[in-house]
């Protein structure tokens, strides 16, 4: 059992298009996965096409349990369900603030579904707010997309020293490149600058493609309507590397 | 062999919260009556066609359980019949044929685990084979989302089909399938299905539990002494009977066990139960039982050793065990030659020529009979069980530390004895407090069969001890010897404790709870 958060303080880097398409991996390689929708855009929900039930928010969401559970719905796919989340998931903050001291709430709400599932997949909204360190310390992995530019490695660099900073395991820290363009200069360079000084960054790479870029009309995984492109593999071979992690 | 195990498929692990529902299709071109529902928003998703074989042994311990044991392809898979489709635990992957094996037979894991318990050591049989086709579809929403499964299965065997058709629900949209429920439930060509597991093995030929080494009786009230004997006999005919061919083909040990309790019985309900039938039959079929029976003792000995060979080395150090060898080599081969013999007395004539008069009398008894044979079967139940009951309290209460072991033996037969009675007539009296009588009984008839197995087994040992050693020339003889000498003691010490657990087994026999319920019962 491993909990895999799908985090960056940047949006549109493409955590919402891995999340989605590595949960479903997940359950086409034999296991059950959960994706917990904790963006209040609630892109995840979108691609599976499911609408969260009228009452559930933020208070049933903090409030665990049977009230959470109620609120988990089936994809398509069997064995892949997902908890999708609302509009007030926008203050999840507020609701956090007065829970727990060491900001490991989200990790006990999360508990009982650890034995449900195989694994359990978070797609974070962009910040680092309080409940990005609810995350940190929920998930087993945190996974950053990152899109090889100056400015994203920066960004990364700030989050590595975050984690620094707030004695968060390092080791949790696995990035990936997002959204590789081979043909732009910029990204070659930072691909061979890091590939030099290796780090914490998977082989795997996600290239651009507007395959990816359809799952919002087609509103499935990309590896259900085009199930040998470049995108569908590109993620299958980034979930062979996450599976190998735990 | 190659064995490996795989996760279950996609649609393979069972998700906790699942509703779901069966139908029986009136007609068997389901697909039409998918249409007639004019569910427009209907996504096909899966279709599969495969041969599906369902495993049990003989007597049907995994369907007693609500389970059936499936290979289809190479997977190979346990269901519970109630959920439908989905595996109990993850499948495994298995090229060979099933049929004959053990439990020890298959990899290790929760698999062989649930068929360790339950099929102890009975082997798996093909019970039945058919074909199935199965077509998964979606049920979409507005915005094209699964929100319930819908499986239409078409299975055939021997150019007879069903038709049936699966409604699950999908985790979080349980108002959706409620309302496809409501609507399937009001079509005329659609029924609710409880049974689908059972009409699926019709189709094949097979009804599931139809063989039972229990005696499963339904006595009617009013019988009269002689019709509840010929039907208790006719049942134990049949018994025998359908035991010969899996004798013959020694698929596992318990066809002979069963045959012979059935011996046993028949033999039983003939001594114990006077004055019903005609005395010259009664002396001629109780002697030709006894030879019959006889003829089967020495397989199911050597049956019984082997089955223990594991328990036996347990019992001795790593050091001594190698000197078993010899012994279970030589059992071994003895077996083969206990069952071709037993083979033989199956196909003589004589066997035959037993089997056909026996069923012939008890259709025939209707005109003769004994004294009694008019008397109500109740009575006669009554009067037979209560005295045997009165005679196994007297010798019970009469044997302490120092009695010699007979007594003990003797008590086990005269158990033995009430027991059967109890079983042929149960059906005559409330089942609740039959079921009470058989509890406190058991105690009692484990302990007592256990020191009687223990002291056989010990005299097995003895005999090979001082009658087959000296004669060989095996190098390892002195191991052998010592092997024995260990094990004897082993077993000797059992017995001890067994006996010293004598006293406490019979005193629930004879508690006051017990005495009242065969006093309110049987006098
Ligand atoms: N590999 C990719 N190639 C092309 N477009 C992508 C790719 N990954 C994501 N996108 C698109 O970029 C946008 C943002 O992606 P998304 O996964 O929602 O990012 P995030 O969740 O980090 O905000 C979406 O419109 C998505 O379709
Ligand atoms: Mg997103």
């Amino acid at each position: 059992m491993s909990i895999f958060a799908l985090y960056s303080m940047k949006g549109g880097v493409g955590k919402t298009a891995a999340a989605v398409n590595l949960a479903y991996e997940a359950v086409r390689s034999g296991a059950t996965a959960l994706l917990c929708d904790l963006d209040p855009q609630g892109a995840a929900a979108f691609y599976f096409r499911i609408r969260a039930k009228k009452k559930f928010g933020r208070k049933r969401f903090l409030k665990g349990g049977k009230h959470l559970e109620n609120n988990i719905r089936g994809t398509d796919f069997e064995g892949l369900d997902l908890l999708p989340s609302a509009m007030s998931f926008r203050n999840l903050d507020l609701g956090l603030d007065d829970r727990t001291k060491n900001k490991s709430y989200l990790k006990r709400l999360l508990t009982p579904m650890r034995k449900e599932y195989d694994y359990i997949f978070l797609d974070c909204p962009p910040n680092l707010t309080l409940l990005a360190e609810h995350v940190f310390r929920a998930a087993d992995y945190v996974i950053v997309p990152c899109i090889p530019t100056t400015l994203s490695m920066l960004t990364h660099q700030k989050l590595m020293d975050f984690f620094k900073k707030n004695g968060l395991k390092r080791k949790k820290l696995v990035s990936f490149f997002s959204m590789v363009e081979q043909r732009k200069t910029m990204h070659r360079e930072m691909i061979a600058q890091v590939g030099e000084r290796k780090g914490k960054f998977l082989s795997a790479q996600i290239p651009y493609t507007t395959d990816v870029e359809r799952m919002g009309w087609a509103r499935q995984p990309v590896a259900c309507f085009k199930p040998r492109s470049k995108g569908t593999l590109a993620y299958r071979e980034l979930w062979t590397e996450l599976q190998m992690l735990g | 062999m190659t064995v490996t195990k795989m996760r279950s498929s996609h649609i393979g692990v069972r998700p906790m919260i699942t509703r779901s529902e069966t139908y029986v299709l009136s007609e068997p071109h389901g697909r039409d009556v998918v249409e007639q529902l004019a569910l427009e928003r209907l996504l096909p998703v899966s279709e599969i066609v495969k041969t599906v074989r369902y495993f049990d042994t003989f007597d049907w311990r995994l369907y007693q359980k609500g389970l059936a044991l499936i290979q289809a392809g190479n997977a190979v898979y346990l269901q519970r019949i109630s959920d439908g489709e989905y595996p109990l635990q993850d499948q495994i992957e298995m090229k060979q044929h099933i049929e004959g094996r053990f439990w020890w037979m298959f990899p290790e894991g929760e698999l062989r685990d649930t068929l360790r318990s339950a099929l102890s050591v009975r082997a798996l049989l093909l019970r039945a084979q058919v074909r199935q086709k199965v077509c998964g579809f979606g049920v979409l929403n507005a915005d094209e989302k699964t929100v319930v499964r819908l499986f239409l299965t078409h299975t055939s065997a021997e150019n007879r089909h069903v038709a049936t058709l699966a409604l699950r629900s999908v985790r979080g949209y349980e108002r959706d399938f409620e309302n496809l429920r409501r609507r399937f439930r009001k079509l005329d060509v659609a029924h609710v299905a409880e049974d689908v597991f059972e009409r699926v093995m019709n189709l094949a030929g097979c009804v599931p539990g139809d063989y039972s080494s229990k005696l499963n009786l339904n006595l009617n009230h009013e019988a009269s002494g002689r019709e509840a004997t010929c039907e208790i006999l006719k049942c134990l005919h049949d018994v025998m009977r359908q035991n010969e061919t899996g004798i013959r083909a020694d698929w596992d040990t318990e066809f002979l066990h069963d045959f012979r309790v059935a011996i046993r019985r028949t033999r039983s309900a003939l001594t114990q139960i006077k004055g019903v039938l005609s005395e010259d039959a009664v002396a001629h079929f109780k002697d030709a039982f006894r030879q019959l029976g006889r003829s089967t003792n020495r397989l199911r000995d050597l049956d019984v050793y082997l089955l223990e060979e594991e328990a036996y080395r347990a019992m001795l150090p790593q050091s001594l065990q190698p000197g078993l060898d010899a012994v279970f080599s030589r059992l071994k081969s003895e077996r083969r030659r206990a069952l071709s013999d037993m083979v033989q007395v199956l196909d003589k004539p004589e066997y035959l020529n037993l089997m056909d008069s026996w069923a012939t009398f008890l259709r025939g008894e209707q005109s003769r009979g004994g004294k009694d044979s008019a008397v109500p079967a109740i009575a006669l139940a009554q009067k037979f069980i209560f005295k045997r009951f009165k005679q196994i309290l007297k010798k019970g209460q009469a044997i302490g530390d120092h009695t010699p072991d007979e007594a003990l033996h003797d008590l086990r037969i005269d158990c033995k004895k009430l027991r059967y009675l109890l079983e042929f007539f149960a059906s005559l009296f409330p089942k609740d407090k039959m079921g009470k009588l058989i509890g406190y009984m058991k105690k009692l008839q484990d302990n007592l069969g256990d020191f009687n197995d223990l002291s056989v087994q010990q005299q097995e040992l003895m005999a090979y001890l001082n009658e087959v050693l000296p004669r060989s020339r095996r190098a390892d003889r002195l191991l052998c010897a010592a092997a024995i000498g260990g094990l004897i003691a082993r077993l000797h010490d059992r017995q001890q404790a067994v006996r010293r657990e004598f006293a406490s087994a019979f005193a629930t026999f004879s508690g006051k709870k017990n005495v009242r319920l065969y006093r309110d019962l049987f006098r």
